[in-house]
């Protein structure tokens, strides 16, 4: 079953001989509990494509439906509401709250909204990542493949619809990517959690159990044959 | 689906926040302190000097009560005691007075009077202070103002003391020995004397034939017409009372409006600046949040709840420090502005909780219209171009072809310039506070309190009788100062010289022809053509004015010869300066620019009568007409007019052999004294006073410039305080925003201009601090 769907998505910056196509017509289609890397070259329209996903940003035309709704039609406020419950982002830089500690970071997402944090499932994923030494750290005492440890934990802890993760290695060394895609993949699997992931690398997206790739704003593989 | 706050997900995230920004905080909680504390100092003066005005008007006037009628009969009592809307009755008898005379051989003036408990309580205990004692209860007791003590020599008064009178009552003149049970200090300046109600039963003393009825108003001035009609009144009596709208009151209420308003201004700059700074620096941090899914109210209230953590700090402190100083600063700013009559004024500091509620009341207003724009901003962030923030500044830049852009100089040139309109805003606030700084310390310092004095004060001291400067004077003027007075002060060691001003009211004989032309100028001016009378109508009311003999006005001595030959000089028509000084001639004044209407009695003959008992009909030919600028003296300032009738001469000068003609009892209206050397100023003052404590008058004025002195010390300190506070405002705000440019700057330092300079063989760790400098420096 799709949990996310997009179709005919297209973003257009500038005007007249200054338009530029950041996507042109994106359709693409990604089941529950799919594991879906998108490549493309740099400016190809990866990270505008997870703006859009993410509603972070507005496209031009087009439709993104995450499990059944329209995204693209909500206000602001009722978008931030519904993307906090929604979608875990993970990002290149990790983008941890400076001023929380590891569980404060992790469970911030459940907090803003008002819930109370399943202790059960959030203790699970922390041994899962491997952070029960590390709660009571502030981010900036931590590595790099720690921090985006901590950052995976935090996409999870909503138990998002999708989990968007843009670049999540690119800012650490090739060893420590690894653990961290491997890492992805298996909490993907174990918690049957959708997850899409940018990436300009070809051998972490082969990691994935499908990929879209993009050029010129464009699906030009892995996006369209799936699509419905 | 509607935004949840969750406050303690907000709360934890400002904890850390308040941990993370300590310089941000710091800032915010002075410039939060500097705010409150600005606008509670503004306050408290602005309160003080109100509070200040009410208490001294009540002291001169010498009683709280708004209304009194005299010899009130029984039926009138009754009638007054059911009107709803007077809240206080108190009673007073007019016993008599002292007989006697002091050892200057002035007559003593020293009323003696009961008043009732209600009338001490309510109605004077508030106008007088220093009350030792109690007021007196036993036939034999007596309760002295310090001023009548003082008449009687007594210098250190003492409980029981003996007190030996010789006085009148309503049976005749009285020798009796009373014993002092209390007494006061009173603002009045006359000598009072007060007697039990006991003194009174057995003397015979009745409400109808000495009673005062002293009542307190609902709402003034409405009551006070409205008591006219409810109560029918005998003849010759009136219920005399002041409608007095301080007018003073409400400059003073626009002047603090205005320095709160401006004070405002410069706090929400500075804490609107504080606020935009940190939240430009955290726009990532923002944006972040908003990615994770907190909401824009959520985000507005995590700021604003910041605002008011620094508001619960900064506020009470401010309060408090502002309280601290306003101990000290109050009475210096207010203790010699309260001059009245002969006493000045102790200023007295009132901690009005309005004072407090208002500053709290404003200062959170700032601080929360400061925050709000900043907490929309961080609102608004958008999540998309947070992720992308680098604290750069955005905007076109030009390229530069330049061979000198690795310079640390040039570098840092640009960087200052990088946002031209913040750069424009940093140079326009430290411009400004610099040159206010400059601008107020060096005025302040150039100007010397002696030179001050000598250009704005005719002379050091000055002496007024004040029944002639009152704008109506119901009873003939009563003189008070005499010969010997003038000698006395002559007399003084370093006194250079005494001018005596001498004045009459005087009668004009109503003559048509010589008053005709004047007549017109001043009915086209008047309230008459107003209210459409006729000229005819109003000459003859003028002339029924004259035929009770209340046509006239105040005749004065010319003080400054001078001004004559300086007129001459101005004016075509010269003044015959020999005719003018035997007295021939006299002058009328005052004109102005606009509307000169004495000019037409230049020319005329005037022939007067001076109110005195050897006044007889006085002809005079007016030989000028002074302008407001052909003559000016402090002395002849204030005179103003016996009756007020509009269509009369304001005034008119004459010589002393002029005045001797009209009058030899003309009564001195004014006495200027001044010295030898400034240095002596203090001690001179100090001799004055105990001279003035051998008058038994009260009705006159002394100045003493000592206070104004003091006066010009304080208004200009007040200029420094308020000028340098708000040249530090500008000056700590063009600072704050010269740090966020350098914080802005210091990425792109980092970022662009390392990778150059560290090409250019230069080390990041020596440059980066330089580069940094050189911003600051310029």
């Amino acid at each position: 079953m799709a949990v996310l769907e997009t179709k005919d998505l297209r973003k257009i910056y500038g005007n007249g001989e200054n338009e530029v196509h950041a996507l042109d017509g994106v359709s693409i289609s990604v089941d529950e509990g799919e594991f879906v890397a998108v490549v493309g070259t740099s400016g190809s329209g990866k990270s505008t494509l997870l703006n859009m996903i993410g509603g972070l940003d507005r496209p031009t035309s087009g439709s993104v439906t995450i499990r059944g709704k329209e995204i693209l039609k909500m206000k602001d406020e009722e978008l931030t509401i519904f993307r906090r419950r929604n979608i875990g982002f993970v990002f290149q830089n990790y983008n941890l709250l400076p001023v929380l500690n590891v569980y404060e970071n992790i469970v911030y997402p459940i907090e803003i909204d008002g819930g109370r944090a399943d202790t059960e499932f959030i203790r699970e994923i922390i041994h899962t990542l491997g952070l029960e030494k590390k709660l009571k750290n502030m981010p900036d005492h931590l590595s790099g493949g720690q921090q985006q440890r901590v950052a995976i934990a935090r996409a999870l802890a909503t138990k998002p619809a999708i989990i968007l993760a843009d670049e999540p290695t690119g800012n650490l060394d090739s060893k420590t990517s690894m653990d961290v895609i491997l890492l992805m993949r298996s909490v993907s699997r174990q918690f049957h959690q959708t997850t899409i992931m940018i990436t300009h690398n070809e051998e972490i997206a082969q990691m994935a159990d499908r990929t879209i790739r993009i050029e010129d704003g464009k699906v030009v593989a892995g996006g369209v044959q799936f699509a419905r | 689906m509607h935004a949840n706050r969750n406050k303690k997900a907000i709360r934890r995230v400002k904890k850390g926040m308040m941990k993370a920004n300590r310089t941000r905080n710091l800032f915010m909680v002075f410039a939060i302190i500097l705010t409150t504390f600005m606008i509670t100092t503004v306050f408290s003066l602005g309160i003080n000097y109100m509070e200040n005005m009410e208490l001294m008007q009540v002291r001169t006037a010498g009683t709280c009560a708004d209304v009194s009628l005299a010899r009130p009969a029984a039926e009138q009592e009754q009638q007054i005691r059911a009107l709803d809307y007077v809240d206080i009755i108190g009673i007073q008898y007019m016993v008599g007075s002292v007989a006697g005379k002091n050892d200057e051989g002035r007559e003593l003036s020293i009323a003696l009077q009961y008043y009732d408990t209600t009338e001490w309580e309510k109605h004077f205990r508030e106008a007088i202070s220093k009350v030792n004692g109690h007021y007196p209860v036993s036939e034999n007791e007596i309760m002295l103002s310090e001023d009548a003590l003082s008449q009687l020599g007594i210098e250190t008064p003492a409980p029981d003391m003996e007190i030996p009178l010789s006085y009148y009552d309503k049976t005749g003149r009285q020798e009796k020995t009373f014993t002092l049970s209390g007494w006061f200090h009173s603002y009045t300046g006359a000598g009072m004397g007060f007697l039990s109600e006991e003194y009174c039963k057995n003397a015979g003393y009745t409400m109808q034939e000495d009673g005062v009825l002293s009542l307190s108003l609902d709402k003034m001035p409405d009551d006070f017409w409205r008591i006219q009609d409810d109560v029918p009144l005998n003849e010759g009596q009136s219920f005399s009372g002041a409608v007095s709208m301080s007018s003073s009151n409400w400059s003073v209420i626009m002047m603090v409006i205005l320095l709160v308003l401006f004070i405002i201004c410069s706090g929400y700059l500075l804490i609107y600046n504080v606020m935009y700074i940190s939240i430009s620096k955290d726009t990532r941090f923002y944006g972040l949040m908003k990615t994770l899914g907190t909401t824009q109210a959520q985000i507005k209230t995590l700021v604003k709840s910041q605002a008011v953590t620094f508001a619960c700090i900064g506020i009470p402190a401010g309060i408090l420090s502002a309280a601290a100083v306003s101990l000290g600063l109050v009475p210096l700013f207010l203790n010699e502005g309260f001059e009245q009559g002969r006493s000045a004024m102790d200023a007295e500091i009132f901690f009005h909780p309005s004072i407090y509620v208002l500053s709290v009341i404003f200062s959170a207003a700032t601080v929360w219209i400061a925050c709000n724009t900043p907490a929309k901003k961080a609102a608004k962030i958008s999540p998309v171009e947070a992720l992308r923030y680098h604290n750069f500044t955005s905007g076109k830049r030009k390229s530069r072809n330049s061979t000198n852009g690795g310079r640390l100089h040039v570098m840092a040139f640009y960087n200052v310039f990088r946002d031209k309109k913040r750069a424009v805003l940093v140079f326009m606030s430290l411009f400004m506070g610099i040159t206010i700084i400059l601008g107020v310390n060096g005025v302040v310092g150039s100007i010397k309190g002696e030179n001050f004095i000598k250009e704005y004060f005719d002379y050091n001291f000055e002496y007024t009788d004040t029944q002639f400067t009152q704008a109506e004077q119901d009873n003939k003027e009563v003189p008070q100062f005499d010969g010997h007075f003038v000698q006395q002060i002559e007399k003084i060691d370093g006194v250079e010289s005494v001018t005596v001003e001498k004045t009459v009211w005087a009668g004009i004989d109503f003559d048509r022809s010589a008053l005709d032309e004047f007549m017109r100028i001043k009915y086209e001016d008047s309230s008459y053509l107003a209210k459409g009378k006729s000229y005819e109508e109003t000459v003859a009311e003028l002339r029924d004015y004259a035929d009770a003999g209340e046509y006239g006005c105040y005749v004065t001595t010319l003080v400054d010869e001078n001004a004559l030959e300086e007129y001459n000089q101005r004016h075509d028509m010269p003044i015959d300066i020999d005719a003018f000084l035997r007295g021939e001639t006299a002058i009328v004044g005052k004109d102005n620019e606009q509307f000169a209407p004495n000019a037409a009695l230049v020319g005329k003959t005037l022939t007067l009568t001076a109110d005195s008992r050897d006044g007889k009909a006085t002809d005079f030919l007016i030989s000028g007409a002074f302008s407001f600028d052909d003559y000016s003296d402090s002395l002849s300032e204030g005179i103003d007019r016996r009756r007020n009738i509009e269509i009369v001469p304001d005034i008119i000068f004459v010589s002393e052999a002029g005045m001797e003609r009209l009058t030899k009892e003309a009564v001195i209206s004014g006495i200027g004294v001044d010295i030898k050397d400034m240095s002596q100023l203090e001690w001179i003052d100090r001799e004055l006073q105990a001279v003035n404590g051998t008058l038994t008058t009260s009705e006159w004025e002394y100045n003493s410039t000592v206070g104004k002195l003091e006066e010009f010390d304080q208004m200009f300190y007040s200029v420094n305080l308020l000028g340098n506070g708000a040249a530090i405002l500008l000056i700590v705000l063009g600072l704050l925003n010269f740090v966020k440019r350098s914080l802005n700057g210091c990425m792109i330092l980092k970022t662009e201009k390392t990778g150059k300079i560290c090409g250019d063989g230069q080390s990041i760790a020596v440059s980066f601090p330089a580069g940094l400098h050189m911003e600051g420096r310029m």
